[in-house]
C-alpha cells in the first residue's frame, strides 16, 4: 500500500486500520480483491494490480461507480474506493446476486456512515445494469 | 503502521528455505494475512521472512484410495470452492468458507492458517474431524503429523525451526460418511464464538460413527471424546432436544475461555449448539446419500 500511495503517487487506495480489517486499502490483484495493507508489495511481483484510479468506464465512471455516485452511497467517502473495488471483483465474478451474496462479498469492508444499505442496493443496481443496456430497459431504469 | 525492519527471501528450493529458517527468529511467509498485521502492531518482530510461495505447492487432489491432498499453499478461496472437498470433506470447505472475508480468503492459505495456530481459526475443528495428517518437511526429510496434537498452547504449533507444512491430507472416509460445519460468530471480530465440526457415518438411520472437533472455545481445538460417544445411536427416530442432551458433555474436561463477547457459560452453551447443529447437519447429508 505504501508503494501504490507513496511511490506512485496514488492516493485513491486508503490507509484505513492499516491490520486487514476495514477494507479501505481494497485493490484488484489478479483480478482478486485483496487489502493492499497486508500484501508486501514483493509479493506482488509479476501480478497485475488495479486500483481504483485503473477503473475505466464510459464517461470516466463504471457502471457501478455512477450508481455509488446516482445512489449516493456515499457519507464521508473514505471506504468508497475499497467498497467499489470489493464491489467490482464481485460483480467481475459473474453470479447472480442478491443482497444476502453483496452482503457477503462486502464483509471485509466496513463503512462507519451509510449504514451500508445504499451501497449494497448500488452493487446491485450495477449488477442488474448490466441489463438494462439492453434496448429493453432503455428508458433509464426510474433513476 | 510500521513494522520493524526485517529481511526478506523467496528461496527457489526447499534446501535454500531450510537454510533461511536456520535462523531462530526467521519465520515463514505464506498468505501473511495474520503475520503482517501482528508486525505492523509490533506483537511479532521476525528477524528474516521466509516467503515460501516458490516452494510450497497449492491445488487440491482426491483419490478414491488415499482421500484428499491440500497443498499448503492453497487459499482458503480455493478450498472453499473445490470440487473435490464435497461429501466426506464438506466440513473442510464449509470451514473455509466462513474464515474472515473475501480478501482475506484471497490470501490466506490453509498451512500458514494452521501453523499461525489461533485458538479461534475455523479450519482446526474440520481437521480434527477429518483427522487431517500433516505433511511437514525439515533438511531430515519428511514426516507425517495428525493434526490432533500439533497445537496444545495458543499460536504455538509443533512445529521445529527448519519444518515446514507443506501439505494436508484428509485420509479416505467410508463410503456415505457425511461431515459438516458449524459456527456462531463473534461479530465484531468475524471469529466463531464456537464452531464445530462433525464427520458421522451413518447406519440404518442412526449414526454409527461420529468425529467432532470444537474450536474458538479454549486454547486449542479439541475433540469431545465423550460426546462423540454419546451421539452415537442418534438418528431418525429421535428428536432435536435428545441430540441437545446427548452434546451436553462436549466442553467436559476443557477449560472454557471468557471474554469480552461471550463469558464462559454463554461460549459452552454455543459450543453445545454448534456441536448439535453440525451433528445433526451431516447426519441429514448421510442419511440422505444412504437413501439415494
Amino acid at each position: 500500500m505504501s508503494v501504490i500511495r507513496d511511490s506512485w503517487g496514488l492516493p485513491g487506495t486508503k490507509i484505513g486500520c492499516d491490520t486487514s480489517q476495514c477494507g479501505a486499502c481494497t485493490v484488484l490483484l489478479d483480478g482478486h480483491a485483496v487489502k493492499s495493507c497486508t500484501v508486501l508489495a514483493v509479493q506482488a511481483d509479476g501480478a497485475e494490480l488495479r486500483t481504483i484510479e485503473g477503473l475505466d468506464g464510459t464517461n470516466g465512471l463504471t457502471t457501478l461507480q455512477r450508481e455509488f455516485h446516482d445512489r449516493h452511497a456515499v457519507q464521508c467517502g473514505f471506504c468508497t474506493p475499497g467498497m467499489i473495488m470489493a464491489g467490482s471483483a464481485l460483480l467481475d465474478e459473474g453470479l447472480a446476486l442478491d443482497e444476502e451474496r453483496v452482503r457477503e462479498g462486502l464483509k471485509g469492508n466496513i463503512c462507519r456512515c451509510t449504514g451500508y444499505q445504499p451501497i449494497v442496493l448500488a452493487v446491485l443496481a450495477a449488477a442488474a445494469g448490466v441489463d438494462r443496456s439492453t434496448p429493453a430497459n432503455a428508458p433509464g431504469g426510474g433513476r | 503502521m510500521i513494522p520493524a525492519p526485517v529481511d526478506y527471501v523467496r528461496p527457489e528450493t526447499m534446501t535454500a528455505a531450510f537454510a533461511a529458517l536456520s535462523d531462530d527468529d526467521a519465520k515463514i511467509l505464506a498468505g501473511g494475512h495474520s503475520l503482517i498485521p501482528l508486525m505492523k502492531l509490533r506483537f511479532a518482530r521476525p528477524s528474516v521472512l521466509v516467503d515460501v510461495s516458490r516452494v510450497v505447492p497449492s491445488g487440491v487432489e482426491a483419490t478414491a484410495r488415499e482421500g484428499v491432498w491440500i497443498g499448503g499453499f492453497t487459499t482458503w478461496r480455493d478450498i472453499a470452492a473445490a470440487a473435490e472437498l464435497t461429501g466426506p470433506y464438506s466440513a473442510a470447505r464449509a470451514c473455509a468458507a466462513a474464515i474472515g472475508d473475501v480478501q482475506v480468503r484471497n490470501r490466506g492459505t490453509i498451512a500458514g492458517g494452521l501453523c499461525h495456530a489461533d485458538p479461534a481459526a475455523d479450519m482446526p475443528a474440520a481437521a480434527l474431524a477429518l483427522d487431517a495428517t500433516l505433511v511437514i518437511a525439515s533438511p531430515a526429510g519428511e514426516r507425517l503429523g495428525h493434526f490432533d496434537g500439533f497445537v496444545s498452547s495458543p499460536f504455538e504449533p509443533h512445529l521445529g525451526v527448519q519444518e515446514v507444512l507443506t501439505g494436508v491430507r484428509l485420509p479416505a472416509q467410508p463410503a456415505g460418511a457425511r461431515s459438516a460445519y458449524q459456527f456462531v460468530e463473534d461479530a465484531a471480530s468475524g471469529y466463531p464464538i464456537a464452531g464445530a465440526a462433525a464427520l458421522v457415518v451413518v447406519a440404518d438411520s442412526e449414526i454409527v460413527q461420529c468425529r467432532l472437533g470444537i474450536t474458538g472455545v479454549s486454547v486449542c481445538a479439541f475433540r469431545p471424546l465423550a460426546t462423540e460417544e454419546n451421539v452415537l445411536g442418534w438418528g431418525s427416530r429421535s428428536d432435536w432436544r435428545d441430540l441437545c442432551s446427548r452434546v451436553r458433555s462436549a466442553c467436559d474436561g476443557v477449560t472454557v475461555m471468557a471474554d469480552r463477547s461471550a463469558d464462559a457459560v454463554y461460549r459452552a452453551t454455543m459450543a453445545q449448539l454448534v456441536t448439535a447443529r453440525a451433528v445433526r447437519q451431516a447426519f441429514l447429508d448421510a442419511a440422505a446419500a444412504e437413501t439415494a
